[in-house]
């Protein structure tokens, strides 16, 4: 736990030194809530001529209209936010991780260097995204079967089981980032690095996951239950619910990203 | 990256102010939280009746949004919805001027202004200006003639004839309708609106009594229009008038088999099948009817309440041939696979019931105490639902009163009437239950209970004080 500790403070002390290593999670949140409001404006004009009819097809003419445009609004989001995740998001925290290494190596972060070396490895980064992102799918879509989960345990623990499932799943990739990024594997080797990584290092790398990904759980349970809101007098509180999400996400990310790769360069130079 | 950061600014600006200026979206917007305002307005109110204070809140609430927003349809709506509060207090010349406000600005909508017109002629009709209410209903025919409305109006003017008895006005209304229809179906020969135009025309003549000129039409469209509903639409009409005009039920047999034939994979395939199963039945072919209640059976094992109805007609078909065994074993198959079921709750009784039918007394006398006495323990039962216990208890009731038990039936009717006071079924009962017990004051109270609580029910009305007529001279003499 010390070692935890220490990560978290080395962290706190990089993000004092260098803000600018919050950018790369600033443009993604940006984009996260740029797509979050043309989602919200998919039942007006001009932006309606493109999305209606697609959501018209999907799921109905009722939801383009109001309040109803709120109640698929998360489900539309959700979708949206993957899309943001898999071809930014990864680069984004890539390009994190590179000044980050930076800021550890005492040189100047450049978000335009680390940009570039993002970009030279954003095939392996998409692929590790979708790996990841299969492997809770597919449990997810399963684990209820088995274990008639969702009827039993009801929305709010199902949503803690599903964080649960997420956290171990990042946990058994975290270091795949920095190892990409900073030692410049391939993405087979940089994989087998991770698990021996994370085998030598379980406790403190699953600590330095979860912890910060509880802070998740409330913004969770919050957003499964948004398109309740859309039901009561002030629909507008789920875009305000949904946007909350993104910046608590952002952060969540932010810190989690920056202290394993702080953590791995701390054991890479021990 | 300045003339990025110049970008991104102009494009968002650009999007946060695109959020305000549609139009129909923000209509809607505020026409929504009109209605939580109003409905809150409407939740204060004693017994839902608002206050003339409270009316005009409600109003002045809902004017605001389409004097904001006149051209939105939302404001149709706010229109409609004032007209109805101002007709139904009374105030026909502004219940109008709201309904002419919706022609005013929505003329060119095909639903919206025929429904206003529509509207316009029932406040006439209100006022008993029949001339000027034909005058709006003609308007849908002439500016809105493909409308659904414009379609239908034809049969509402004669229906209107029927209704007020005037023979001869109805067969010109009918003349009339007959050649607006044969006129349309020339303009729109080779459409898809013509069948709809001959169903339409069809559903006239059988308002005026000649099934045989609507079968005509069906099978011109049948024969003409091979894809589609309309061919479809046009079996099933036809089907329809055979079995419940003409009542020339091998005819209505004939056409539901020729539509299984050509049209093997529809979705209504099961209640075609169905259909066809209960006229075998009617029509006293009993084993055709078992077959078809078989095959449905066989063919569709998911569907709950179809597999209850084919095991109910298959106790109906059994019950035709005598064979009591096989009755019993279909209500019990019922009663085993839905167990939860409103018609496996009936078996109890249905089983008693058919005993009492065939005349077998002491299996009757024995079911009808051991229906009693499930139900009775099924009502204190803590998992029973309150839908299930209403069931129960109306199929308790019947038990009591087929086994005579007049002094149990009685609390019981009259628990039901409370829970259920749109369904005079059961006053009926109670009256015949005082009139068994020879308590003839008692009966005539209850007919004259169901006359004050059913006033618009003309059927119920006269019914009842025929009742009350023959229990008075029964009293006399």
């Amino acid at each position: 736990m010390m070692v935890v500790f220490k990560t978290w403070r080395d962290t706190w002390r990089i993000i004092r030194k260098q803000p600018v290593v919050f950018l790369p999670f600033i443009i993604s949140g940006a984009v996260s809530l740029l797509v979050l409001y043309i989602l919200f404006l998919a039942p007006q004009r001009p932006i309606a001529y493109l999305l209606a009819p697609p959501i018209r097809a999907i799921a109905g003419e009722k939801f383009l209209h109001y309040p109803f445009n709120f109640v698929l609004l998360p489900n539309l989001f959700r979708l949206g936010d993957l899309a943001v995740s898999a071809f930014l998001g990864m680069l984004m925290s890539a390009v994190s991780v590179g000044m980050v290494a930076d800021v550890y190596s005492r040189r100047t972060p450049s978000f335009l260097i680390s940009l570039i070396v993002g970009f030279k490895r954003y095939f392996a980064l998409v692929l590790l995204w979708i790996i990841s992102f299969g492997i809770i799918a597919v449990v997810m879509k399963f684990l209820p079967h088995l274990f008639n989960l969702q009827a039993r345990l009801g929305k709010s623990a199902f949503v803690a089981v599903s964080l649960c499932v997420s956290i171990v799943v990042q946990s058994l990739f975290v270091y795949m980032l920095p190892i990409l990024i900073i030692d410049r594997k391939k993405l087979w080797g940089a994989f087998l690095e991770n698990i021996r990584m994370l085998l030598s290092r379980l406790v403190p790398t699953v600590i330095l996951v979860a912890l910060p990904s509880l802070l998740y759980v409330p913004m969770l349970i919050l957003k499964s239950y948004a398109s309740l809101f859309a039901r009561t007098g002030f629909p507008e509180s789920v875009l305000i619910i949904l946007a909350v999400g993104v910046i608590a996400a952002l952060v969540i990310d932010y810190w989690i990203t920056i202290s394993i790769t702080v953590y791995f360069l701390k054991n890479k130079t021990e | 990256m300045r003339k990025f950061i110049l970008f991104f600014t102009v494009v968002s600006v650009l999007l946060v102010t695109s959020g305000c200026t549609d139009t129909r979206y923000m209509a809607e917007r505020r026409f929504w939280h009109a209605e939580r305002e109003a409905a809150k307005i409407f939740a204060k109110a004693p017994s839902g009746k608002l206050s003339d204070e409270q009316l005009a809140k409600v109003i002045g609430i809902y004017e605001e949004v389409a004097k904001d927003y006149p051209l939105e349809k939302v404001a149709a709506q706010i229109h409609f919805s004032l007209s109805r509060i101002y007709f139904s207090q009374g105030k026909f010349d502004i219940a109008r001027r709201e309904l002419t406000r919706i022609v005013q600005n929505f003329s060119a909508d095909t639903k919206i202004a025929p429904q206003a017109y529509f509207g316009l002629g029932n406040i006439y009709e209100a006022e008993k200006k029949w001339p000027q209410a034909k005058e709006e209903y003609e308007k849908i025919i002439d500016l809105y003639p493909l409308s659904t409305l414009g379609l239908t109006i034809p049969m509402y003017l004669v229906q209107h004839y029927q209704q007020v008895d005037d023979q001869a006005a109805k067969e010109a209304a009918y003349e009339k309708g007959v050649k607006n229809y044969m006129a349309l179906i020339d303009k729109y020969n080779q459409t898809s609106v013509a069948p709809v135009i001959k169903d339409h025309l069809a559903s006239l003549h059988i308002l005026m009594g000649k099934p045989q000129a609507a079968i005509d039409l069906w099978d011109e469209t049948i024969k003409n229009y091979s894809q589609g509903t309309a061919p479809l639409k046009a079996y099933l009409s036809k089907a329809g008038v055979y079995e419940n005009q003409l009542k020339d039920f091998p005819k209505a047999i004939g056409v539901y088999n020729e539509f299984l034939e050509k049209f093997p994979n529809t979705p209504i395939d099961k209640d075609v099948r169905y259909r066809l199963g209960r006229l075998y039945l009617v029509n006293g072919q009993v084993d055709k009817a078992k077959e078809a209640f078989y095959s449905l059976i066989d063919k569709y094992p998911d569907q709950t309440q179809l597999l209850i109805s084919s095991y109910s007609g298959l106790a109906q078909c059994y019950r035709k041939e005598a064979n009591t065994e096989k009755v019993v074993e279909m209500y019990d198959t019922i009663r085993t696979r839905f167990p939860d079921t409103t018609a496996a709750m009936a078996i109890p009784f249905l089983t008693a019931q058919y005993y009492k039918d065939i005349k077998y007394a002491a299996k009757a006398e024995t079911a009808f105490t051991d229906a009693i006495t499930e139900y009775q323990k099924i009502l204190t039962q803590k998992k029973t639902s309150e839908k299930a216990k209403d069931a129960v208890m109306h199929f308790l009731a019947l038990s009591y009163l087929k086994n005579l038990q007049w002094d149990e039936a009685l609390p019981l009717l009259r628990q039901l009437i409370e829970k259920h006071p749109q369904n005079p079924s059961y006053l009926m009962d109670i009256a015949a239950v005082h009139r068994n017990l020879q308590d003839t004051d008692s009966a005539v109270k209850t007919y004259e209970e169901l006359i004050k609580r059913y006033p618009n029910n003309a059927f119920l009305v006269k019914f009842a004080k025929t009742q009350i007529d023959i229990l008075e001279k029964g009293s006399e003499n």
